[in-house]
């Protein structure tokens, strides 16, 4: 007789059993796949680096430099040393590899060139094999190329040094871990032996051949303050958590799929409890039949959990086969610099699906708790006219002068509060990471961003191929960059654009204090003033033995503090400088130091720059700019890449088009599970409120009145919903973000920007519009519904 | 002359069930005058409800006429039909059906919010509600939950509701039958007041007693009216044991 009752349920409610098994399906597959995906993301970069096989120090050198090589140069420490391996490589003018048209690509790094027979790390094709042969004539870039250099498989790639020139078809892409990250500006391509000779021999002439070390140790700050002290002249050196931070980036993008995959959980569970509860208490009519002819509790609610067991053990079962592409879908998308392999395992799905299964029950077994309290003629006048003795709403028609459909609406969400709380939630906890992620965007793509990367934030970036200054000898290719900017300054003025133009120069430098060491990236402004950039504490350089220094290298260097003087190195010129303050910047990871102006620095020892700035005098709007870059572009044809002061902070941090990515991920995702949540609950409403609907028909509603007042229902909750995370996203973003920045460097001096356009309308509104049209369909079943029906328990 | 308010016509319905051809209204035919007070009588599962259903435009008929004011409502549109069903029809059931969320007084004045054709502001609609539930002996609970209130209450709120629109007939499928039988007492002579001011109501019951207090009593067999009988208007003194004892011998006579 019990499993009599239980089969006559299951084909008798089917419609809201179906609605309870999809539920079901959703949520082992966003828990199980979610799980598992955060498995594989947390331990990602670790596994990543260890499979490519990164140790504990890593440094490359430039061989135009080189009098000793780095074994010399540790050749007091090498009972430290387990092992020294080096790639051998050239490096490469990002000018000097152009696509076949000769056109530039968008890459503005430098290029590190190796043969594949020279490579001691492991990389890994798209597919995580690792890479044993590249073929003649081809050549495989780092995955960062795509995004950054605009170049994919299949292109044909022109590569020129000196008298070699060959041109080469990009076969497939690699995962870099030691320099794959956006932040490491070089970038790795690797090709044939035979191809690479002629250019290895080209480079060893021209001096722009290198060695990339790879050192295995269990004391690499010893090694590396033992590096730092030498003379060699590195284009990177540091230890494989320098390496690691690199993929600040990546983690957050990581991190924010953590966040994703834990919301995915909260929304599982939160509709997995509406429900349950929802389900139970329309059965409250059936459950006093059964107390009054005499069934147990317990066995009135043992057919429940029998029923709900039965139910959940099928969408377990279907929903962890969903889980697996959906974990997977998760998972690829979390990086395309990091090598994340899905480490999760069936049996973690399978215990996420037991644990969904245990929940269920749980909620079953409290939901159902509620029928013990209840004598049979409680719970059968309660089936009659709801679950509940008290109406809760607080509007009355009398008094409203909001139209009919408009008040039930929200006398509706006033009544039961809590039911249309989920929504709520649901609907704030799916658009909030879109409009963080869109915070983030906005603001690392604003050009006050600039001022944090080591830049006084200005109207147009540009190129300037004119490297000459770099590589005068007798230390005035500073002065001739000056003369040249005052010249392009006048050039502009005489064209009615009133301009400054200006630029930092990266200088390679060691820094002394109190016997430590450091090899922090260092700044001097062309053209402009240390003044102009922000200081956190103390005060900008004054004069030229004045320094402003970052908390970070102050603190590798003992913890020097305004008023000491460190002593910087610059080839052989050594140079006593007092510490004047303190400022950040996220360059080279919240390290380095900047001169004064006037500080005579020989730019031979210059490392490059971001490029030229032109800031105008007169504040012109976002369209002038855009015409005068049109000018400015041709006044003066030598220059390239010439871009707004947002393009550059974009390029520099090179996460636009991964925030795009996300974004794109997440409104698809938000608005998937919105409509999912919006249709299934919606559904079930009508089911609930099937005698409802009945009476409002036979007192003459009609059908478009329904489903207006139904879809009005759940667009009061979203509108609700998307004022709290209209108000919520930016302070929500900044908190978040900041230990973030801070992280890279930068605990003050970020300007968050955000568009609020398209925060606080554009999304919500997108998503309420997806979630209104899924409900107006949805509701359109009401139409089935006849007056006839006032009696329906389903 | 009565003015007929409903004229039914060779109405039919018919419900296939497990591939069973069920007739549960024959060409059924009769009409309803301004004023009358007809009850539909007959043995459970001979159509009374149903052709209650199809005659108030609630379901389908499956071919015939039904004319109320100048509209066939068994071939109107879903649209119109709702529209009729709020402004010249009112519908008590037997269960009393209300919107949980809303209190008594602003289920009362629900459709009248939502009818077009009396321009009518909230205020007046208000004062007319209250007017209603004062003249039906439940003004003082306006403001209660419809779970607050007894049966015999919320029934003449339901009463209530299908006055607010100044309906042509008001349509009541046993309208006592969920009550005991003071309420139902009290409803009754509601509907009689109503009736006596001139409203048309139409309803199914099968208790005499119910029936005895209609101008007009259709008795209803295997989905045909097999007869009908006149008892008169019911005036507020009459003698309804008299009346009661008429309707029994008439029914006995049908072979009820």
């Amino acid at each position: 007789m019990f499993f009599h009752i239980l089969k006559k349920d299951l084909k008798r409610g089917r419609t809201m059993n179906t609605i309870i098994l999809l539920f079901i399906i959703i949520s082992v597959m966003f828990i199980s796949g979610s799980v598992n995906s955060m498995i594989s993301v947390t331990s990602s970069l670790d596994n990543y680096f260890e499979n490519a096989g990164i140790p504990e120090v890593m440094c490359a050198t430039y061989n135009r430099t080189e009098t000793q090589t780095v074994e010399k140069v540790l050749e007091n420490d090498m009972d430290r040393i387990s092992k020294i391996e080096y790639e051998p490589m050239w490096y490469m003018d990002h000018e000097d590899i152009t696509f076949a048209d000769g056109k530039e690509t968008e890459f503005k790094s430098t290029i590190d060139v190796m043969p594949i027979s020279g490579t001691k790390l492991s990389y890994f094709d798209e597919n995580k094999n690792k890479i044993t042969e590249v073929k003649k004539g081809e050549v495989l870039v780092a995955n960062k190329f795509e995004n950054q250099g605009g170049i994919k498989v299949g292109d044909t790639l022109k590569f020129k040094l000196g008298k070699v020139e060959k041109e080469f078809k990009v076969a497939g892409k690699f995962y870099d871990a030691a320099m794959g990250s956006a932040l490491m500006g070089n970038g790795r391509m690797i090709m044939n032996d035979e191809d690479a000779e002629p250019f290895m021999n080209e480079a060893e002439k021209k001096g722009v051949s290198g060695k990339f070390y790879f050192i295995s140790t269990d004391s690499a700050d010893d090694i590396i303050d033992t590096l730092n002290e030498s003379d060699l002249s590195f284009a990177f050196c540091g230890k494989r958590e320098f390496i690691k931070s690199s993929y600040i980036f990546d983690m957050i993008i990581a991190l924010l799929l953590l966040v994703v995959s834990a919301i995915l959980i909260i929304v599982a569970l939160i509709v997995l409890r509406f429900t349950i509860s929802f389900t139970i208490s329309s059965e409250f009519r059936e459950i006093g039949v059964m107390k009054a002819i005499g069934l147990g509790n317990l066995k009135i609610r043992s057919q429940y959990l029998v029923k709900y067991l039965a139910i959940s053990a099928v969408g377990a079962v279907i929903g962890t086969a969903l889980s697996f592409p959906f974990g997977n879908l998760l998972t690829d998308i979390s990086s395309n610099s990091v090598m994340v392999e899905n480490e999760g395992s069936v049996f973690t799905n399978i215990i996420c699906a037991i644990a969904v299964i245990a929940v269920i029950m749980l909620f079953a077994f409290i939901c159902t708790r509620k029928a013990n309290k209840l004598s049979p003629v409680d719970a059968i006048r309660n089936g009659q006219t709801g679950e509940r003795f008290k109406r809760k709403g607080f509007l009355h028609l009398s008094k409203s002068r909001l139209g009919t459909t408009t008040f039930m609406a929200a006398n509706d969400v006033m009544s039961a509060p809590k039911r249309f709380l989920i929504i709520i939630v649901v609907f704030a906890l799916t658009i909030l990471p879109i409009q963080f992620l869109d915070i983030c965007a906005d603001t690392l793509n604003n050009k006050q961003m600039l001022s944090v990367l080591g830049c006084v934030p200005s109207d147009v970036a540009f190129s300037d191929n004119d490297n000459s200054y770099q590589y005068t000898t007798d230390g005035s290719g500073r002065q001739m960059l000056i003369d040249k900017y005052k010249k392009m300054e006048q050039t502009l003025a005489d064209n009615g654009i009133p301009a400054r133009v200006f630029c930092e120069q990266f200088i390679s430098c060691k820094q002394e204090f109190n016997g430590k060491t450091a090899k922090a990236l260092s700044l001097q402004g062309v053209n402009n003033k240390a003044s102009e950039h922000k200081i956190t504490k103390g005060s900008a350089p004054q004069n030229k033995d004045e320094i402003a220094i970052q908390p970070n290298t102050a603190n590798d260097l003992g913890g020097a503090e305004i008023g000491d003087t460190i002593t910087v190195t610059i080839g052989d010129k050594k140079y006593d400088l007092i510490i004047s303050g303190f400022y950040e910047a996220m360059t080279n990871m919240g390290q380095g130091i900047r001169f004064h102006e006037d500080l005579d620095i020989n730019y031979n020892f210059s490392n490059g720059t971001f490029g030229g700035q032109i800031q105008f005098t007169d504040d012109p709007s976002d369209k002038e700019i855009d015409d005068r870059i049109e000018k400015i572009k041709d006044l003066f044809p030598d220059l390239t890449d010439i871009k707004t002061g947002a393009e550059q902070a974009q390029d520099i941090t090179s996460v636009g088009p991964v925030f795009d990515t996300l974004k794109f991920f997440f409104l698809i995702l938000s608005a998937a599970i919105v409509i999912m949540v919006a249709v299934l609950m919606e559904r079930s409403m009508v089911i609930k409120e099937t005698s409802e609907i009945a009476t409002m028909k036979a007192i003459g509603f009609k059908d478009s009145k329904i489903i207006k007042l139904h879809t009005k229902r759940f667009i009061i909750t979203a509108v609700i919903s998307a004022v709290i995370s209209g108000l919520l996203a930016k302070p929500l973003s900044i908190l978040v973000a900041t230990p973030i920045f801070s992280f890279m460097g930068v605990n003050q001096g970020i300007t968050y920007s955000m568009n609020t356009l398209r925060v606080a309308i554009i999304y919500p509104v997108t998503i309420m519009a997806l979630m209104a049209v899924s409900v107006w369909l949805t509701a359109s079943y009401t139409k089935r519904i006849t007056a006839q029906q006032t009696s329906s328990i389903e | 002359m009565a003015q007929t308010i409903l004229q039914v016509t060779d109405l039919c319905k018919t419900y296939i069930t497990n591939k069973k051809q069920n007739n549960a209204l024959r060409n059924v035919s009769f009409k309803v005058d301004k004023g009358e007070m007809i009850a539909i009588m007959g043995p459970s599962g001979s159509g009374k409800s149903t052709l209650l259903y199809t005659a108030s435009g609630m379901d389908d008929a499956t071919s015939g006429e039904v004319m109320l004011d100048g509209d066939n409502i068994a071939a109107l549109p879903k649209k119109k039909l709702a529209n009729v069903r709020l402004e010249k029809m009112g519908f008590i059931f037997q269960q009393m059906h209300m919107l949980k969320n809303l209190n008594i007084l602003d289920n009362i004045i629900l459709p009248a919010t939502e009818a077009k054709s009396k321009k009518r502001s909230r205020k007046q609609i208000t004062e007319q509600g209250e007017a209603l539930m004062r003249k039906m002996g439940i003004i003082e609970t306006a403001g209660n939950d419809i779970n607050e209130v007894s049966g015999g209450q919320l029934q003449r709120a339901c009463i209530c509701r299908s006055m607010i629109n100044d309906p042509q007939i008001i349509f009541a499928d046993e309208p006592t039958g969920a009550l005991n039988r003071s309420s139902s007492d009290e409803v009754m002579e509601m509907l009689c007041s109503l009736n006596r001011d001139g409203t048309t109501i139409m309803m199914v019951t099968h208790d005499a007693r119910v029936a005895a207090k209609c101008s007009r009593v259709m008795f209803i067999v295997d989905g045909e009216i097999k007869g009908e009988k006149s008892l008169g208007m019911c005036e507020e003194n009459a003698n309804i044991r008299d009346r009661e004892r008429t309707l029994n011998n008439w029914l006995m006579e049908m072979g009820w």
